[in-house]
């Protein structure tokens, strides 16, 4: 297909299962996990690489490890713009809903705003580049939000082109195509009648999106066994379809589950209840809406399994040396919490080392965790604002007083990179406080500001500024400055909920 | 239906903290709900083997609060049921609960709580256990002499707690964090949701012939809406044509121990029988300041029950129930322990059997009268 001036095709959305769905070029999945946009603007450089020779050089800075994310983005866009004229066919992008952020409120995740950030501009960059043509995009999990945004695309009539026959059972109409097949074994196996699936209807319609089809996750989960709950937990380390042929991927079928092997029985439930879901040429996988719910309740109740998992399909994945096969090793390892090997297999981005580190912190290995923030500082982004401040923040939960110097040069520059992050801010403020800085003046001024920003009635951004400097304050014993600061702001603090105790 | 031979007979176990029933069915079947330990002793388990029970036919958990759970593993381990009935979203609050005690072990309640969800579990994975809810199908089965119905929780109720849930987690796709009022939901009082637990709470209808027993479990009357609480059993039974699974009950297991928030007079209305042949079995119930049954409960229910029993007379229940208006009207002939027994015969007719700690009380002055104003 390379050549000078085709005329690239349109773009076109389906709404339904990829399973109907003509594919008419690369094929691009997004999973709904933290390295989706990294993974896949690796991906499509690859792709557009080796299929338009126009345009290595821009294809080369979007395979660069030390490539900043502003710049990858910025790459990426000039790349499909160059590489369009040479194709009639970009790419076929499943699941594109699963970009946008659906983790709660995103004011709230202070922590999360780069990854969350990043994950909006590389949805914003798509629906740009869709615009322009050559794109096939499939939905098999519809937001509204996104159709939204994808209104305006030509031959974007959703439902008219949805292949799935919703009409032909009506009753499955009201979910997305992905979760169908749920629905349908719950009324098959009279785990819920049509009277019971009209109340939930009912009590759905006057809540958030796609909250029915949520309801309806949960009353299938909960009508399965522990142990195939158990097992499907596991199974959420499959993220990619995985070929069924006396196996499932890589995991051996046996006549019980056991340490990396999966039972004959809990399979054929999951098949059974729409868990895991055919795909053609006889591989199945788990919708990401299923996935999305299962891993929430694995990582509560059974986070090292799931790890043991992501750990031992990152070894089984190790020697695989394409592409694909390293980036899906990387992210093994990162969620496995393999150090050494999610580094080695940072080839073409590093960021999402956070994660990593994240946990290593969360499991109390600061030293760990800090290693691999300043790795990322050193070796990846030097402006990375998150690693700055976790580096930070896993020296101060080492020994704040042997890192003093460095935790205030790394809490300042991550402030300086992200001045609107009042957690950011927070921790720069509540640790000069700690070691007996005067912080008065500038805590009034900081509050001033988070309280006209963000208003006293939504009190998130002042809670996680105002929470920060006060417990920074209690470790360094400063009782006399906290006392004038708590004096000075008690009423607007005892507004907060949370914050209550730290007032005393 | 046709009514078979034997009795139906309700043993009521309530020694102040936990309750518990066991249900002889006329065709000689056991039914357990709930499971109840006090000092030491699993008195379900006691009371199955004082009756010379060797199996347990139907084992319904109504809910995950400690004084309906407490003593379910002994209970399992001993009868081991033949089929188990359990308060829906069990795989949520095991997940939880499993987080929580990583972050915070040492919970004693949520540890007692996480052993009598593991023996749910061996249940369930035995394919023995359901998670059952207002839509359930009955037990053992339509076309039998009698049937167990399942009438709570609501689809309205599981649905505002799975969204209390949701509200609550902070999950990111990766990152799961626990805010500490966890605990609330998980065991307590919570904002929204009042007790928690109670509104997953399951409540059964036993249907034998013209004969109906209620065991409320500890349904409350939920969040004022008509889809919640009993209001919404209401609601639901009526959409369903199934309203006289609840009308003129011979005998109502009372719901939360008799508290305020679990008595609604409309259904109360619908369980009355005429001249005062419902009779009113309560668990009291005593923690910190709050002991039940509720007086506004013992004096509201004369009106639609003519007799009353308690199991106990914890922290003065009989008192109260005395000074509600209730007389005591049978004493003994005691069996050990703190159970109210009853017998409900085909034809609806009824007797007591009350153990050494509960009395039966009757009507002491004219139904709809006032109570008197002094104990």
């Amino acid at each position: 297909m390379v050549g000078e001036n085709i005329m690239t095709a349109p773009s076109r959305v389906f709404v339904g299962r990829e399973l109907s769905v003509p594919e008419t070029g690369p094929v691009l999945r997004a999973f709904g996990d933290p390295d989706d946009h990294l993974r896949l603007s690796v991906l499509m450089a690859e792709s557009l690489r080796t299929r338009v020779p126009a345009v290595q050089e821009e294809a080369g800075a979007c395979l660069a490890p030390k490539t900043t994310w502003r710049e990858r983005l910025k790459r990426t866009r000039e790349l499909v713009k160059h590489a369009r004229p040479h194709l009639r066919e970009l790419f076929v992008l499943h699941d594109v809903d699963a970009l946008v952020h659906t983790g709660g409120d995103p004011s709230r995740a202070w922590d999360d705003r780069e990854f969350i950030r990043e994950r909006s501009e590389f949805f914003d960059l798509l629906v740009e580049l869709f615009a322009d043509g050559g794109w096939l995009v499939v939905r098999p999990q519809p937001v509204g939000s996104v159709t939204l945004r994808l209104e305006t695309l030509a031959d974007a009539d959703a439902e008219a082109s949805a292949p799935v026959s919703a009409s032909a059972i009506p009753t499955l109409a009201p979910v997305s195509p992905d979760c169908r097949s749920v629905l349908q074994w719950l009324l098959k196996s009279k785990a819920l009648s049509e009277e019971a699936l009209n109340d939930l209807i009912q009590e759905s319609m006057s809540d958030s999106e796609n909250d029915l089809e949520r309801q309806i996750l949960r009353v299938a989960y909960d009508h399965l066994r522990s142990t195939v709950q158990h097992q499907a937990q596991r199974l959420t380390a499959l993220r990619a379809a995985s070929s069924l042929n006396g196996t499932l991927g890589p995991y051996p079928i046996g006549d019980s589950a056991g340490h990396h092997r999966v039972a004959r029985d809990d399979l054929d439930t999951l098949r059974r209840c729409g868990f895991l879901q055919s795909e053609g040429s006889g591989s199945v996988r788990m919708p990401r809406a299923v996935r999305s719910m299962l891993r929430l309740r694995g990582s509560a109740e059974a986070p090292e399994a799931i790890r043991d998992e992501h750990a031992w399909l990152a070894e089984r994945t190790a020697s695989d040396c394409s592409l694909n096969g390293l980036v899906e090793t990387h992210y093994h390892a990162i969620v496995g919490l393999d150090p050494k090997l999610a580094i080695e297999t940072s080839r073409y981005y590093a960021t999402d080392l956070r994660e990593l580190a994240f946990h290593l912190s969360e499991r109390r290995e600061f030293q760990a965790a800090a290693d691999i923030y300043k790795k990322i500082l050193d070796d990846f982004d030097q402006d990375d604002a998150y690693a700055c401040e976790y580096y930070a923040y896993n020296l101060t939960r080492l020994d704040a007083h042997a890192y003093e110097a460095t935790i205030r040069q790394y809490y300042e520059q991550a402030y300086a990179l992200d001045r609107q992050n009042p957690l950011f801010h927070g921790r720069w403020v509540g640790f000069r406080g700690r070691f007996g800085e005067d912080i008065l003046k500038e805590f009034d001024v900081a509050m001033t500001r988070y309280l006209q920003s963000y208003g006293a009635q939504s009190p998130a951004a002042v809670d996680r500024f105002a929470s920060e400097v006060l417990k920074a304050l209690d470790r360094g014993k400063q009782s006399t400055q906290k006392k004038a600061l708590v004096d000075r702001w008690r009423s607007q603090l005892a507004r907060i909920r949370g914050l209550a105790s730290l007032l005393k | 239906m046709a009514p078979a031979a034997g009795d139906l007979v309700l043993y009521t176990i309530g020694p102040g903290f936990g309750e518990s029933q066991v249900v002889l069915l006329p065709d000689g079947r056991t039914l357990v709900v709930d499971v109840c330990v006090h000092n030491g002793c699993n008195l379900t388990v006691a009371l199955l083997r004082a009756l010379g029970r060797t199996k347990v036919d139907l084992l319904v958990v109504t809910h995950s609060d400690l004084d309906h759970i407490r003593g379910l593993p002994g209970l399992v381990s001993a009868f081991r049921p033949d089929r188990a009935w359990q308060f829906p979203g069990a795989g949520d609050l095991r997940a939880l609960m499993a987080k929580w005690l990583r972050k915070q072990p040492g919970d004693r309640r949520l540890e007692e709580l996480a052993c009598g969800l593991e023996a749910l579990d061996v249940l369930a994975d035995e394919n023995t256990a359901i998670e059952v809810a207002c839509d359930t199908r009955s037990w053992p089965d339509e076309t039998g002499p009698y049937a167990v119905h399942c009438l709570a929780p609501t689809q309205h109720d599981q649905v505002r707690n799975r969204r209390h849930l949701d509200d609550l987690l902070e999950w990111d796709g990766s990152k799961l964090t626990l805010p500490d009022r966890i605990t609330q939901f998980l065991g307590g009082r919570h904002r929204g949701l009042a007790t928690r637990p109670n509104v997953l709470s399951v409540a059964l209808a036993i249907e034998w012939g013209s004969v109906r027993v209620v065991l409320g479990g500890d349904v409350e009357a939920g969040d004022g809406t008509d889809e919640s609480g009993w209001r919404g059993v209401v609601s639901l039974l009526r959409r369903r044509g199934r309203l006289h699974l609840i009308e003129k009950a011979r005998v109502v297991k009372v719901s939360h121990h008799g508290s305020k928030g679990a008595y609604v007079v409309e259904v109360w209305q619908l369980h009355a029988r005429a001249a005062g042949e419902t009779v009113a079995v309560v668990a009291p119930f005593r923690r910190g300041n709050v002991a039940l049954p509720d007086d506004t409960f013992l004096s509201e229910v004369r009106a639609h029950a003519g007799h009353l029993i308690l199991t106990s007379d914890g922290h003065g229940a009989h008192v109260r129930a005395r000074a509600a208006g209730w007389s005591v009207s049978k004493k003994g002939p005691p069996c050990q322990g703190p159970l109210g027994i009853v017998t409900v015969r085909a034809d609806g007719g009824i007797g007591f059997l009350l153990g050494r700690q509960a009395l039966s009380f009757d009507l002491s002055v004219r139904r709809n009268a006032s109570p008197p104003e002094s104990a």
